[in-house]
C-alpha cells in the first residue's frame, strides 16, 4: 500500500521509548517506523503467514494470534499504546476486540475506512458497492466483515464507555475539518477508557 | 515456533514462553506453523515453516 498518511499522526501521538502493540500490523511498516523514530519497544500481531515472514525480514517482533479469538495471552495495561491502523473493518468480533485492546494499553489508536464517504454514497446511489483508494477490493474479494461509517463507530464507543480523545479525519491523505462522515474517507482515533 | 499437531512441544507451552518473553521486554517472535504430521513436521519440507526460518536467520548479525 506505499505511504500510508495515517503513519505519521499515529507517530505524533506515540512518546520516546514506550511499548506497543500493533494488531494486524501487516509486513511490519509501521512498527520498524516507529522503532527508528520513537525507539520504542514494539510487537507485532498477524494471522497472515506471509506477513509473519514479511515481519520477521523487517527486522520486526511478530506474533502469530488469531484476533477474533481477543488477546488472551496479554497482560492488563503492559502497553502503553495498541494500534490498530486499517484493521477493524476485517475483524468480526468488533466490541470484544476493541475492550481487549483497552484492557492491554493505557491507550488505543484505531483507523479504518469511512464506509459513509461521499463518494462511497454516490457509489451506492449510482447502484453499486464502492471500490475507492480506502476501499481497493471487490464485494467478492475484500476481506472487510465489517461495514460501518464515522458516526457508527463513535455510537459503539458511547455503547461501551470508550472515551474519544481525538480524531483526525482525512480525505484521501488531505485534513478535513468539517462534516468528516460525509467528506472523509479514513478517521484516525485516540481512545481511552472513560472515567 | 510450534506446530499445531505436535503434543510433544504443544502450541500452548510455546506460546507461554512467548508471554513470559515479552512481558519482560525481550525481543520474541512467534509463528504457528499449521501441519499434520506432529512432532515431526519439523523434519519435513514445509513452505511456511522453511520461509519464516529462512527470513529469521537472515536477519541474525555477526
Amino acid at each position: 500500500m506505499g505511504y500510508r498518511y495515517d503513519f505519521d499522526v499515529i507517530t505524533e501521538w506515540i512518546a520516546p521509548g514506550e511499548k506497543v502493540l500493533d494488531l494486524g500490523c501487516g509486513d511490519g511498516s509501521l512498527l520498524r517506523h516507529l522503532m527508528e523514530v520513537r525507539d520504542v519497544q514494539g510487537y507485532g500481531v498477524e494471522i497472515d503467514p506471509d506477513n509473519i515472514v514479511a515481519c520477521l525480514a523487517n527486522g520486526i517482533n511478530v506474533i502469530q494470534v488469531d484476533l477474533e479469538k481477543g488477546l488472551a495471552g496479554f497482560e492488563d495495561g503492559f502497553f502503553d499504546h495498541v494500534i490498530m491502523s486499517l484493521s477493524l473493518q476485517a475483524i468480526h468480533n468488533t466490541q470484544g476486540i476493541l475492550a481487549e485492546m483497552l484492557r492491554v494499553a493505557r491507550e488505543a489508536v484505531v483507523s479504518f475506512p469511512n464506509f459513509g464517504y461521499w463518494r462511497h454514497r454516490q457509489s451506492i446511489l449510482n447502484g453499486r458497492m464502492p471500490v475507492s483508494e480506502s476501499l481497493p477490493h471487490q464485494w467478492f474479494n475484500t476481506p472487510n466483515v465489517r461495514f460501518f461509517t464515522i458516526a457508527d463507530f463513535e455510537a459503539v464507543c458511547e455503547l461501551n464507555g470508550i472515551a474519544v480523545r481525538e480524531r483526525l479525519a482525512f480525505d484521501e491523505g488531505r485534513l478535513v475539518h468539517d462534516e468528516p462522515n460525509f467528506l472523509a474517507s479514513v478517521a484516525v482515533y485516540r481512545l481511552g477508557r472513560q472515567g | 515456533m510450534s506446530f499445531s499437531t505436535d503434543w510433544r512441544f504443544s502450541p500452548a507451552r510455546s506460546r507461554e514462553i512467548v508471554y513470559a518473553l515479552l512481558h519482560n521486554r525481550r525481543n520474541v517472535s512467534y509463528a504457528e506453523i499449521d501441519s499434520p504430521a506432529g512432532h515431526d513436521a519439523f523434519l519435513l519440507d514445509e513452505t511456511h515453516y522453511h520461509a519464516v526460518l529462512r527470513s529469521y536467520f537472515d536477519r541474525i548479525e555477526v
